[in-house]
């Protein structure tokens, strides 16, 4: 059986059980949530890490306990003050994910950053949180199957993305991550951690957006 | 006929590339590597935002995962910042620099 999109025609044919949905839904809310909320004041919003836990430092060691530590850097208060450059407009957020989503525009140029920044960030805010609002319309929450056209698979597909960046980044995935090893040990240190399923729900929507690439583009 | 094959010595007048006037130097979007987004998603979002063929679009997807950058456009100033706005809104970790 497929898994995921396929393509008919014009349109994109997803199916999904209601449980699925609602946990496409869950998270994509999240993504909107956070970006209409979180809005740069360092919300800190997610913790998904491996610090997340608990009594994981009980646990036997993984090679991919290298962000154990990552709990113990607690964040001093003033750190978690809107960052403002020399002029008074704001920086990227110190929030992990909002940091992601927003990312500066220039390198090493904090001034030229916030000044294209005051420029685009808000209308991307609104992309961003227009396409999250297309999947919640979308979604079967009882279950079944949906038909996208092209201009409605394009901001599932951007929405999705979204989606993983922010769970990507709260589970603090890196370059050499096995997500699946990663998921063996979360559920061998905390079976029904929050850490389990936030790897669950990422690893099933690295399967969902790769499907999408691929009947967008079936070359 | 010695002094026809001496070696070229600049002049001490000849400005270097940093003092070079700004204008000189084009801009370019440069797209950083990044653990989260897929390879088939990033070639796609090249292809549709630039307009690049699969190879090139795959060829650069491959030097953003192997080199850890790449340099997708080059233009004007505020062309770039079009782009890497662009790129920012299909959740690619880009920005634009002088090179």
């Amino acid at each position: 059986m497929t898994y995921g999109f396929t393509r008919s025609d014009s349109s994109l044919t997803l199916r999904l059980s209601a449980e699925e949905a609602q946990a496409v839904g869950l998270v994509v809310a999240q993504v909107a949530g956070l970006i209409q909320a979180g809005d740069r004041r360092g919300v800190m919003s997610l913790d998904l890490g491996p610090g997340s836990l608990g009594r994981a430092s009980e646990a036997p060691r993984e090679p991919f306990d290298v962000f154990d530590d990552f709990d113990k850097i607690e964040p001093e208060p003033e750190d978690l003050e809107i960052e403002l450059v020399e002029d008074g407009v704001a920086g990227p957020s110190l929030d992990p994910v909002l940091a992601r989503l927003f990312p500066d525009g220039y390198r090493d140029d904090p001034e030229s950053a916030a000044e294209l920044r005051s420029l685009t960030e808000s209308s991307l805010r609104e992309e961003k949180i227009g396409n999250a609002g297309v999947i919640l319309d979308d979604l079967p929450f009882e279950g079944g199957e949906i038909r996208l056209d092209a201009d409605r698979a394009e901001a599932w597909l951007l929405a999705l993305n979204d989606a993983r960046l922010m769970l990507g980044t709260a589970l603090e995935i890196e370059g050499d991550t096995d997500p699946l090893a990663e998921l063996d040990a979360a559920a061998g240190a905390d079976p029904t951690g929050a850490r389990v399923l936030g790897l669950s729900l990422y690893q099933f929507l690295t399967g969902l957006q790769a499907s999408l690439v691929d009947a967008l583009d079936p070359e | 006929m010695g002094f026809m094959t001496a070696p070229l010595v600049a002049p001490a007048e000849t400005p270097s590339t940093a003092e070079r006037p700004a204008q000189q130097k084009p801009w370019v979007t440069v797209v950083w590597d990044d653990p989260v987004n897929l390879m088939s998603y990033v070639t796609y979002v090249f292809q549709k935002l630039f307009g690049y063929d699969k190879p090139k679009a795959t060829q650069l997807m491959l030097d953003v995962h192997q080199k850890g950058r790449a340099v997708v456009s080059t233009g004007s100033r505020e062309k770039m910042e079009l782009d890497v706005a662009r790129l920012h809104s299909h959740g690619l970790w880009a920005t634009l620099q002088q090179d």
